[in-house]
């Protein structure tokens, strides 16, 4: 078992100089052309599971994952240092312009060997399952990582996020095939956090074949269900800073991931309205089509602007209701910005060898997961009102 | 049986109990029974055609709706089998009254494109692309049927009525679109400017050969019978000329059908003609007549097509209630959760203000293009606004394909895109309203004049 020692370490001040981030921007820029890319060559077969491991093992080579505590250069090295977020979203979003699924997993070995090392344990390709059964638990988990005793409804929907004991009731998780152990947040009887490591075999993970966008990583169904996870840390107070610090991340990441998948759409669409005409002339030239692309563009900046230019940690309460709020406000605009995106391509767009209506699916799924906009919403509200 | 928020019905306080205590006369002006908004908006049709919504209710559930799913991964043997199915009950050969064909007369106290979207939105309310694969068949027909060409009926129309009446599917398809014209063929200022139309009819010795490839082409690759559109060699769109394509005929192929987003169970398919010979017998309408009988036909099939969208949202809305009525939250269902009835109440407004404009739009006999084009438009962006919803009330699990949203979602997206994308359909409806929309202003505009000038 680990102690809450592993949470809060001496750790050395985190200096991230802007000619290293340039630097390895420009690698990621490089790595997502050459080897991102290529891993899913046509927009209507989504990458082989050798192919997304391939690209992760690539992606280790590469420095993505840290290998010490802190490491700003790595993704999800340095959750408290405003330059290194920043970096993590430029990476993302670099990242998923290529391939949206193949960048969500990246970020999810990211965030599972973040969480490891902050626990202390040698576990390696970890998933961090931060979803409960329906999403954020309708506020209810806002107010209780504000510190606030959950009432008796606010218990009953914790349960479903900290889903465990004897209720089989299944989790919904969306994870690539690579990954071995899965991390949990889990919620003791005498009502302390703690976290939870389970061997990928004791979750008895069963493979839901068909879901929505993100194809390449694949939906799961988890059953947590006895005592097989072993336990990480017995401080609730380090356990809830590192389960606030993962969700802020996890927040900040789906952004950051369909901000890409909108880059991507945008440059399609940006070729095709200057290939395609209409009318005996470019489609560019038409208001209709000029509309939509300047709603897209304006969305585009301000996803940019908002999540590049302000500071933004991921390891406080505080970050993690401001990058709440931020996602909230985000993610319908990134994804109606993706759909305008698609209807400049008219018929084409909808066929799937275009990779329009790929996008369209994976930022569709990026605005369920961790949290519908409702239940996100629920979520700022509670934190809001019940601070 | 009540929904947490709510009063049960026989609290004293609830309208169900309160309006009974009214006097007579009272309750009589304001008590009712409780309804569904399905049975709401039946009862205000005449009987035949609450008999028409009824049956094709019945049969999406019990025919279309089992194989939705599974043809929407693979096609398989689901299509075949609603097709015979829907020949066996006379939705193949309803396009003509009863004897010839099995729409009944009763039905035309409204139009008969009133009868085609109560029978949509039930048919894509199950599945959006069995529901297409459905309806494109009467698309197809549709350049004869409004073409006036009685020959035409007589020699084209007529036979594959007779085979489907007797259970024996018989499909048409419409080809209008050419690799390098969507648009152009849907909106005239484009067809206009438009130089070399892709598809070229070439006279020889009784009849025509046809040159050129059309594709996204609904159920092209099912058809027996396809309704081209093509220019006379030498000219421009003005010459389109329609024509009754046979399939099988030597030249006639089809070498693709699209891997589509959604409406999957139905084919978008390329259709390739390399010198197929028509006879004269199998130009529909007259020579140089296909542009304006294209553009009959979008006026009358956009309204359909809105009674798609409307049947696709419903679906969605139906699957997501069922999740929520079903899937415990919290200690309660989550139907039971505020936030959950507010989705619900927003979708049922939105499919209830859809299927308003749908029947309000089809109950004009002559269809016209700015009406047709803006209840198209209205529905495609209302659908998937509707789908939206029905995703994210169901959250992560509307992601699962087995959930309906999803697909739903899919299905609904391409009504913003065919029969025109919604963008050439609200300009359709500008060029409709030109001459009130280019009148010289009234005197009230005079101060904007002058502050203008």
């Amino acid at each position: 078992m680990a102690t809450t020692e592993a949470l809060t370490p001496d750790r050395p001040a985190v200096r991230l100089e802007e000619a290293d981030a340039d630097v390895l921007l420009e690698a990621i820029a490089t790595f997502a052309d050459r080897v991102v890319r290529p891993a899913a060559p046509l927009p209507e077969t989504p990458p082989t599971a050798e192919a997304v491991d391939a690209v992760a093992a690539a992606a280790t080579e590469l420095g993505l994952f840290a290998a010490t505590d802190p490491d700003p250069l790595a993704l999800w090295g340095a959750p408290d240092e405003p330059r290194a977020v920043g970096l993590a979203v430029q990476a993302l979003s670099t990242l998923a312009s290529a391939h949206t699924a193949i960048a969500f997993h990246l970020h999810q070995l990211a965030l599972g060997a973040h969480l490891a090392r902050r626990l202390g344990s040698d576990a390696e390709r970890v998933l961090p399952v931060l979803q409960g059964r329906n999403g954020l638990a309708r506020g209810a988990l806002a107010r209780l990582l504000g510190g606030r005793p959950p009432d008796p409804e606010d218990a009953a929907l914790l349960a479903e996020y900290f889903p465990h004991g004897t209720d089989a009731r299944p989790l919904l998780v969306q994870a690539a095939h690579g990954w071995d152990h899965a991390m949990l947040p889990a919620l003791a009887d005498d009502g302390t956090l703690r976290w939870e490591l389970w061997r990928r075999e004791d979750l008895r993970p069963a493979r839901i074949e068909h879901a929505h966008g993100l194809e390449g990583v694949a939906t799961w169904l988890l059953r947590p269900v006895g005592e097989a996870g072993e336990v990480m840390d017995a401080d609730g107070a380090g356990a809830t800073r590192l389960l606030v610090e993962a969700l802020a991340c996890n927040t900040v990441a789906v952004l950051a991931l369909a901000l890409g998948a909108l880059d991507d759409a945008w440059a399609r669409a940006r070729r095709y309205v200057e290939e395609r005409e209409q009318g005996g002339a470019p489609i560019r030239d038409h208001a209709a089509i000029q509309l939509l692309l300047a709603r897209a563009a304006a969305t585009r900046t301000l996803a940019r602007t908002t999540l590049g230019n302000c500071g933004l940690t991921a390891s406080s309460a505080d970050d993690l209701a401001h990058a709440a709020r931020l996602r909230l406000a985000l993610q319908q605009p990134i994804a109606q910005a993706a759909t305008d995106c698609l209807q400049v391509f008219g018929g084409y767009g909808y066929m799937r060898d275009y990779g329009m209506e790929r996008v369209l699916r994976d930022v569709r799924h990026l605005t369920l997961s961790f949290g519908s906009s409702t239940d996100l919403a629920l979520f700022v509200a509670a934190e809001e009102l019940y601070r | 049986m009540s929904i947490a928020g709510h009063l049960p019905a026989h609290h004293p306080l609830s309208t169900r109990t309160a309006f009974k205590g009214l006097r007579p006369l009272g309750r009589g002006l304001v008590d009712y029974e409780p309804a569904t908004l399905w049975e709401i908006d039946t009862a205000t049709l005449p009987p035949p055609l609450r008999r028409l919504r009824r049956e094709a209710r019945d049969f999406a559930r019990s025919v279309i709706r089992p194989h939705a799913l599974a043809e929407d991964l693979e096609h398989g043997p689901g299509r075949d089998a609603v097709l015979a199915a829907a020949a066996r009950a006379g939705y193949l050969s309803d396009l003509v009254p009863w004897p010839l064909g099995s729409a009944r007369v009763s039905t035309y106290t409204r139009p008969f494109h009133f009868g085609i979207c109560l029978k949509m939105e039930e048919f894509t309310a199950a599945c959006g692309g069995l529901g297409l694969m459905l309806g494109a068949h009467g698309l197809g027909a549709a350049p004869i049927m409004l073409s006036g060409d009685l020959d035409a009926m007589r020699r084209h129309l007529l036979p594959v009525v007779r085979e489907n009446r007797a259970g024996r599917p018989s499909i048409f398809a419409y080809a209008i679109t050419e690799p390098s014209a969507g648009s152009d063929v849907e909106e005239g200022e484009g067809a206009s400017r438009r130089g070399r139309p892709g598809m070229v009819a070439r006279r020889v010795t009784g009849g025509w050969k046809l040159d050129g490839r059309k594709v996204f082409i609904s159920g092209g690759e099912i058809a027996d019978s396809v309704t081209v559109f093509a220019a006379l060699e030498g000219e421009g769109m003005a010459s389109w000329t329609c024509f009754v394509v046979r399939k099988g005929s030597p030249g006639f192929s089809v070498p693709r059908t699209e891997l589509k987003l959604g409406q999957r169970a139905s084919g978008a398919a390329e259709l390739l003609l390399e010198d197929v010979f028509v006879p004269d017998e199998n130009v529909v309408g007259g020579l140089r007549n296909g542009w304006a009988i294209n553009r009959a036909v979008l006026n009358y099939s956009r309204i359909p097509v809105g009674a798609i969208a409307l049947g696709i949202a419903r679906g969605a809305m139906e699957h997501a209630v069922d999740w929520a009525r079903a899937t415990p939250l919290g200690g309660k269902r989550v139907i039971d959760h505020q936030e959950a009835q507010l989705a619900i109440a927003q979708m049922a407004m939105d499919t209830w203000a859809m299927r308003s404009m749908v029947w309000r739009a089809a109950s004009e006999w002559t269809a016209r293009q700015a009406v047709a084009a803006a209840t198209k438009a209205f529905c495609g962006d209302t659908a998937v606004r509707v789908c939206e919803t029905a995703m994210e009330l169901m959250g992560d699990h509307g992601l699962l394909h087995a959930g309906g949203a999803e697909k739903a979602y899919r299905d609904a997206r391409l009504t913003q895109i065919y029969e025109g994308t919604n963008q050439i359909n609200r300009l359709a409806v500008i060029e409709d309203q030109m001459e009130e929309l280019s009148r010289v202003p009234g005197v009230r505009l005079s101060t904007v004049q002058e502050a203008s000038a």
